[in-house]
């Protein structure tokens, strides 16, 4: 009932989905940026997937943000109430977070998400 | 008279494979999105014995009549399933035509067939519904599971198209050089 050439389809479809895997893997991910802006100009760009702590100056002083596997997010700010640092660390393509009185914004870059909840069919 | 017949064979088959089709919703898988399309039993079968034509007229009345009953006409199920069983009809009906029963036996072409379907799906998935790349991810597991069922179904057709020939005399448009002969052993 398998043929030789059906054996060899076989064979090929199996090694092709799993020599794909790793090479989807690394084009999938690298996509995502982060864009810190401060009075509404760019002072830098800087690549999601490398752990990595920013320092920037703003209009009351030095705002240092945390690049890490949780996302980014503000660690150290110079303003009085500190709702930047308490607010959740950002890692969706669209999701900003903002240090009002610094005049701090970062914004991660890429193609927008729809976050998904849940799929039903 | 030529066209009764084609119009029974139709409505027959289309019949079977609305039926399977609905009570192959029961049946888990492993994601909400994977079918194990054993419908697409029929449509290789129709292929087999009848053309391309009366078996893309089965596939489709059996992708709008099943997926109403299903309660899925319209949603993306429905649209994925009919892009992805097109395609792999589409790709089934070239290699009967193209190799004429050398080479690949029917559990090779139910193989191929399977496993574009679930490409297609995947591909079309990302172009209409989730435009994010990560979707990709999911491919070989994808291609994976369309090997298992495209073997399952291809083995059924094995035997399904046997049974045709031994049983109900029917003619094939083409003759598997190692698949059963023409006394269908």
């Amino acid at each position: 009932m398998f043929t030789r050439a059906d054996k060899i389809l076989i064979i090929s479809l199996i090694v092709i989905s799993a020599a794909s895997y790793p090479a989807l893997k690394y084009l999938s991910q690298g996509g995502s940026f982060l864009e810190v802006e401060v009075e509404g100009e760019t002072m830098t760009v800087v690549r999601m997937d490398q752990d990595q702590d920013i320092t920037v100056e703003g209009r009351l002083g030095t705002t240092i943000i945390r690049i890490d596997e949780n996302g980014a997010r503000f660690i150290k700010s110079p303003c009085v109430d500190k709702k930047c640092i308490k607010s959740a660390p950002i890692e969706d393509a669209g999701e900003i977070a903002v240090c009002v009185p610094n005049r701090v914004m970062i914004r991660i870059l890429g193609e927008n998400r729809v976050k998904t909840d849940f799929i039903s069919r | 008279m030529k066209d009764v017949r084609r119009l029974v064979i139709i409505a027959f088959l289309s019949g079977v494979a609305v039926v399977i089709y609905a009570v192959e919703t029961f049946i888990p898988t492993p994601s909400p999105w994977l079918r194990l399309g054993f419908s697409h039993i029929i449509t290789l079968f129709a292929l087999l014995f009848f053309g391309s034509s009366t078996a893309f007229m089965i596939f489709c009345i059996r992708t709008l009549v099943g997926s109403l009953i299903i309660g899925k006409l319209l949603s993306p199920t429905f649209i994925l399933g009919f892009f992805g069983g097109a395609s792999a009809l589409m790709v089934m009906a070239l290699m009967l035509d193209l190799f004429k029963g050398r080479w690949f036996s029917v559990v090779g072409i139910s193989v191929a067939g399977a496993w574009v379907n679930n490409v297609v799906q995947v591909l079309i998935a990302f172009l209409v519904f989730i435009r994010h790349s990560e979707i990709f991810l999911i491919l070989p597991a994808f291609g994976l599971f369309a090997l298992g069922t495209g073997i399952v179904n291809g083995i059924a057709v094995y035997y399904l198209e046997r049974y045709a020939v031994v049983a109900l005399g029917l003619k094939r448009r083409i003759t598997f050089l190692n698949g059963p002969n023409e006394h269908g052993v």
